[in-house]
């Protein structure tokens, strides 16, 4: 719910409690004061008739009239509403009956007041409350609606601006001036906070790619101080299996430096300017035909149906090693005299192959350094590359090893 | 054959001279872009092996000069940064080829001497070892005055050994040269085992001799019986 909305019903009930409880004490308060009114008149009455006995008329009108009592009779003074037919309609009365002494003599008095004027009294008062009330809530409810978008332009330009903010873009947020304290606030907080992140990120950015590039020059020379080493050729056996081992090592840091390297700059969306329309089919072919030779030297089945001229949106680098890791990844971890099967629509892309049933759970699949057998040599990168891609591709995918085959299917 | 070699790390540099220069090639080496610059305006190379990141400037401005003053030395970019943008801009900028740091040095050395042979020899283009012919436009291989039949994959692991003759080639050398970086090492040993088991029938099939040998425990040798 919208802070203004919630804020309005808010007011809006306090109003209208407001409104009730004034409304009420109002109507009592009019009561009163027309009782008192109809008391007034009543005792104005009274005196008059009382006056008219001591003159010794005799009174007896259809407004009111007095009648001598014979024996005394005491009931206590009482008013009650009537009713009076007045030759067209029955006419609202308050009637009022005492018993009274004047001049020793007992007295029944009974006194009529016309009532209609105050009831249209009590109606005009109500009226004029009721008409007030919704008045007021209308004026209230669009004036605090037009106010409130008003002051809280500056917020929602705030939110805007850190909707659109994007890290890598490196552009600072240019926030709408206000002279709201809070929204001051709020905007100073803004401003340090993405700063912050901003630095943060660019530092770390900075730092991965230096440490990426600044580790795989002494790599080089290691590697190619190792090379010239085994190619002297004066190496006693024991010697050159010490040297390639450590050139084995030195191999696998490089290549683990630059996946970790490429893990971290999918992580960073730094592939996103590049994104374009990219044809699967081309790449998938290319990746196969680099795979041809070793999937028929392990007497590999290749099944594939691929739709023709499919085509997503993506950085051709990461469709690149997507289904080059894919294709890899099933030639590597199949059998001999295996099946590997490809299906390619527009939607969705399955690859399925044979292999070793995986050991364990399969939720930790696309894990990094995620190895079924650890001791192995690979790198247990591929597949967490592979996810990586798909989550900044916008793909989904997903494993399962049903039928003695893993198959791993994305859909666009 | 001459070669320039513009490396801002001594010892890649040092290195990398030598074994060139151990393949017959006569190396000049600099570390600085204004020194290359100069150079290459002095003296003409059949290559150039550009660093792109020098500490006074960028090796891509060399390739640019080189390309504007249309001379004619190939060019073979090395970086330590693998980003495409870098490679496809070398590319775009007419540079002959590219490789990554760490690179192995009998890649190096293959990639070096397949540019100078495309710039050198436009449409006959015949490697003879010993028994061996090679055509290199054609894409084909005799024995022998015999064809042979060989996959891509063995093709390229020919003309590989031919360009690293008498050296040692470690599998991790080989099977990056065969795949690329996107194969991991280990995996693919034996698939090299059985595509030289292959080649080397292939061509002792055809009454070659066995130039292939295996090093022990480091990986094999291309070298005249």
């Amino acid at each position: 719910m919208k802070l203004l909305t919630k804020t309005t019903i808010y007011h809006l009930l306090l109003s209208m409690a407001f409104f009730c409880i004034g409304g009420m004490i109002s109507y009592q308060l009019i009561f009163m004061w027309i009782d008192q009114d109809v008391n007034e008149y009543f005792d104005f009455k009274e005196s008059k008739i009382r006056e008219r006995i001591l003159q010794g008329e005799e009174v007896m009108s259809e407004r009111y009239r007095a009648i001598p009592l014979d024996k005394p009779l005491l009931i206590p003074d009482k008013i009650i509403d009537t009713t009076m037919f007045n030759g067209t309609w029955h006419a609202p009365y308050k009637k009022k009956t005492m018993v009274r002494v004047v001049n020793g003599q007992l007295y029944h008095i009974t006194i009529f007041k016309y009532f209609d004027e105050q009831n249209d009294e009590i109606e005009a008062v109500i009226g004029t409350v009721y008409y007030l009330a919704v008045g007021f809530l209308i004026i209230f409810v669009v004036f605090n609606y037009f106010l409130s978008r008003r002051i809280w332009l500056p917020f929602n330009h705030t939110l805007q601006e850190i909707k659109n903010f994007k890290i890598r873009e490196n552009r600072p947020l240019v926030l709408q001036p206000t002279n709201i304290y809070e929204f001051q606030e709020l905007n100073r907080l803004v401003l340090d906070m993405t700063g912050q992140i901003q630095r943060d990120y660019n530092n770390l950015k900075e730092f991965t790619e230096n440490a990426s590039h600044e580790i795989q020059t002494p790599l080089a020379i290691i590697k190619v101080k190792l090379e010239m080493l085994l190619s002297t050729g004066e190496l006693s056996t024991e010697q050159s299996k010490l040297v390639q081992s450590a050139y084995t090592s030195t191999s696998r840091l490089s290549q683990l430096g630059k996946a970790l390297a490429l893990i971290t700059r999918i992580e960073n969306h730094e592939f996103e300017d590049h994104v374009k329309e990219v044809n699967l089919n081309q790449i998938l072919e290319s990746h196969l035909d680099n795979f041809e030779e070793i999937i028929r030297l392990k007497g590999i089945t290749l099944e594939t149906d691929l739709d023709l001229d499919v085509s997503v949106q993506m950085a051709p680098l990461l469709a690149d090693i997507l289904f080059s890791n894919l294709i890899k990844n099933a030639v590597k971890h199949n059998l001999n005299q295996g099946i590997i099967s490809l299906h390619l629509s527009p939607y969705s892309f399955t690859i399925c192959n044979t292999g070793k049933p995986p050991k364990g759970s399969t939720d930790l699949f696309f894990e990094r350094f995620r190895k079924d057998n650890q001791a192995s040599n690979s790198l247990g990168l591929g597949l967490a590359i592979v996810k990586k891609i798909c989550d900044v591709s916008g793909f989904e995918i997903h494993y399962a090893y049903e039928n003695d085959l893993h198959t791993i299917t994305i859909r666009f | 054959m001459k070669i320039l070699i513009v490396e801002d790390e001594k010892e890649l540099r040092d290195t990398i001279c030598t074994y060139l220069e151990n393949e017959g090639f006569i190396c000049e080496k600099t570390a600085h872009y204004e020194d290359a610059l100069e150079k290459v305006q002095v003296y003409t190379y059949d290559l150039v092996v550009l660093d792109i990141t020098l500490p006074d400037g960028n090796g891509l401005n060399l390739l640019r000069y080189l390309k504007n003053q249309r001379i004619q030395s190939g060019v073979l970019i090395v970086s330590a940064k693998d980003s495409l943008e870098d490679k496809l801009t070398g590319l775009e900028l007419g540079a002959d080829d590219y490789i990554t740091k760490p690179f192995h040095l009998a890649e190096l050395n293959a990639r070096v001497k397949s540019i100078i042979r495309r710039k050198n020899f436009d449409g006959n283009n015949e490697v003879i070892f010993q028994q061996l012919k090679i055509d290199i436009s054609n894409t084909e291989a005799w024995v022998n005055e015999q064809l042979l039949e060989l996959t891509r994959k063995e093709y390229e692991l020919l003309i590989y050994f031919i360009h690293n003759q008498n050296r040692v080639l470690t599998k991790e050398a080989i099977a990056e040269h065969l795949w690329g970086d996107h194969m991991d090492m280990a995996d693919s040993f034996d698939f090299i085992y059985t595509h030289i088991k292959n080649l080397r029938r292939k061509i002792q099939e055809k009454g070659g001799d066995n130039y292939i040998k295996t090093v022990y425990g480091m990986g094999y040798k291309f070298a005249a019986s």
